[in-house]
């Protein structure tokens, strides 16, 4: 799907055209929703908070003064989503939904192969768990630089640090991760 | 047995794999990796861990997700953002539309727009082309207990004797405060009438009026020749006042930039008539001035002899005038 550019979209966002919001949603929903499921590792609270993020996204359109990108902007919002989803007390207390959509999509990928897609299902989960269980800070970097492959910039914008902050944190969290998963890699 | 330099190595583990590293360090880094087999090792250690990230399944909300955003957005929305639709823009547009075309054909039609603003009864007196001095001349006319209404005009009081007005001619039953009661209803009664039968039209007079000039008509006054004058100094309207109005106070009209216009229509015996200036159009040689002359139905005071007349100060035009009436 061929998408406007983000400022084609912004123009008509500000303008009230649906058209434009369907677009965006579009273009950004499967960022905002692994982004959530990676802080929060449960399908029915990314979908949540991919919602919020672009309700909050039509809600605050007109207020966006576009000094950072519109991308740069969205994860910002969804970053926020997360770490308050985390903080609140009723998260803590939650049990987590289980991916029934995503499993089958991958036993399909594993060509129906059970061994190999638990294999494969453990091992995310180990990584998933280390990453969890990385402070805030860290945890922050590795999603937005490891798994949504943003630049350091980027980074650095969105989590509102400077550029060496972002690069120290990454290196630590990448070490812990390394010692945590050293007897499964 | 790890050195200090390992250490540093190390330490740069990360910007190297991100490519961060100036070219020197980039190779010193390589160089030292190939000489210390544990720093490889950890380096391939750290890269795997790295891609294991990276290479995790990327998940994908359901298709239906744009529907349930679209959903709580429409829900949150407060009532006039619910109302903000096309369709209601359209029929508030469409509103506006229709009230400013109405009160421009008010405007172009000279019944002024103004006058949908004033009581019922400057309403009327407006459409008319009547003035407001002749009701306020009525409202002396009631006794002190009902007469409500400020007034300014030093006229109006002293004039009640002699200017009575044609309406107050048409019904002419009752005394004392019910009398003056009726005259008062009559007054506004009768120009109603007047406007329904449409003898009157609106006064047009272009680019001559004044707000608040001089007006004064009547059915009453000692001028008993049918006259039509323009006055364009003081000595002649001195002269005009004495003659017609004798005893009465002169209004103030500024003859450097006004002018009176006057028609009489001396007195009448038979069929007697009323007259109204209907229009005052400045012409490209003369200055072109219409009367209507309105049947006086019911005059109702037989000792008194009517000798109607209408005056109106405008401003002053060098052009010739013409009289005509209809």
């Amino acid at each position: 799907m061929v998408f406007e550019q983000d400022a084609v979209l912004i123009k008509g966002l500000k303008a009230g055209k649906q058209h434009y919001f369907n677009q965006l949603v579009f273009k950004y929903k499967d960022k905002i929703y692994n982004t959530s499921y990676r802080f929060l590792a449960d399908y029915q609270e990314a979908n949540d908070i991919t919602q919020e993020c672009f309700m909050a996204v039509h809600k605050n359109i007109r207020k966006f003064r576009e000094e950072s990108s519109l991308s740069t902007w969205i994860y910002t919002i969804t970053v926020n989503l997360c770490k308050n989803r985390l903080k609140s007390a009723g998260n803590r207390m939650r049990e987590r939904t289980l991916p029934i959509m995503e499993r089958a999509l991958d036993i399909k990928d594993d060509k129906g192969n059970p061994a190999k897609f638990l294999e494969k299902k453990e091992f995310e989960t180990k990584i998933q768990a280390e990453i969890e269980k990385l402070s805030s800070d860290m945890k922050d970097v590795v999603i937005l630089r490891d798994i949504e492959q943003l630049s350091y910039e980027e980074i650095a914008k969105i989590l509102s640090v400077d550029l060496g902050t972002v690069k120290s944190r990454l290196h630590r969290a990448r070490l812990e991760l390394r010692t945590a998963l050293k007897e499964v890699l | 047995m790890e050195n200090k330099e390992c250490t540093g190595i190390k330490a740069k583990f990360s910007d190297y794999l991100d490519e961060l590293l100036p070219e020197s360090e980039m190779a010193e880094l390589e160089r030292h990796i190939k000489k210390c087999p544990a720093c490889a090792a950890e380096l391939e250690a750290f890269n795997k861990t790295v891609l294991a990230v990276r290479n995790l399944p990327r998940y994908t909300p359901h298709i239906n997700i744009i529907v349930k955003i679209n959903d709580r957005i429409q829900k949150n929305k407060n009532w006039w953002q619910k109302l903000n639709t096309k369709a209601f823009r359209g029929s508030v547009g469409a509103v506006f539309a229709i009230i400013i075309g109405v009160l421009g054909l008010q405007y172009y039609n000279g019944t002024g727009v103004a006058g949908i603003f004033k009581t019922k009864e400057e309403a009327l007196l407006f459409k008319g082309g009547e003035f407001s001095k002749k009701t306020e001349a009525d409202q002396k006319n009631l006794p002190a207990g009902k007469n409500k209404g400020s007034d300014k005009n030093p006229l109006s009081g002293k004039l009640q004797n002699s200017q009575e007005t044609s309406s107050a001619f048409k019904k002419n039953n009752g005394r004392g405060n019910q009398q003056a009661e009726q005259k008062m209803r009559s007054s506004l009664a009768g120009l109603k009438e007047e406007d329904i039968s449409g003898a009157p039209a609106p006064l047009r007079t272009e680019h001559l009026i004044i707000d608040k000039a001089f007006e004064q008509k009547s059915l009453y006054c000692a001028n008993s020749i049918k006259e039509n004058l323009v006055i364009k100094d003081e000595a002649a309207f001195k002269k005009l006042w004495g003659r017609c109005f004798d005893g009465l106070p002169e209004p103030v009209i500024d003859f450097e930039k006004e002018m009176l216009i006057a028609v009489f229509l001396g007195m009448q015996e038979t069929e007697p008539k009323d007259v109204t200036i209907k229009e005052i159009i400045p012409g490209v040689n003369k200055l072109k001035i219409n009367s209507v002359l309105t049947a006086i139905i019911n005059a109702g005071t037989p000792e008194k002899k009517l000798s109607p007349y209408h005056l109106k100060a405008v401003k002053k035009s060098a052009l010739e005038a013409e009289f005509t009436q209809e």
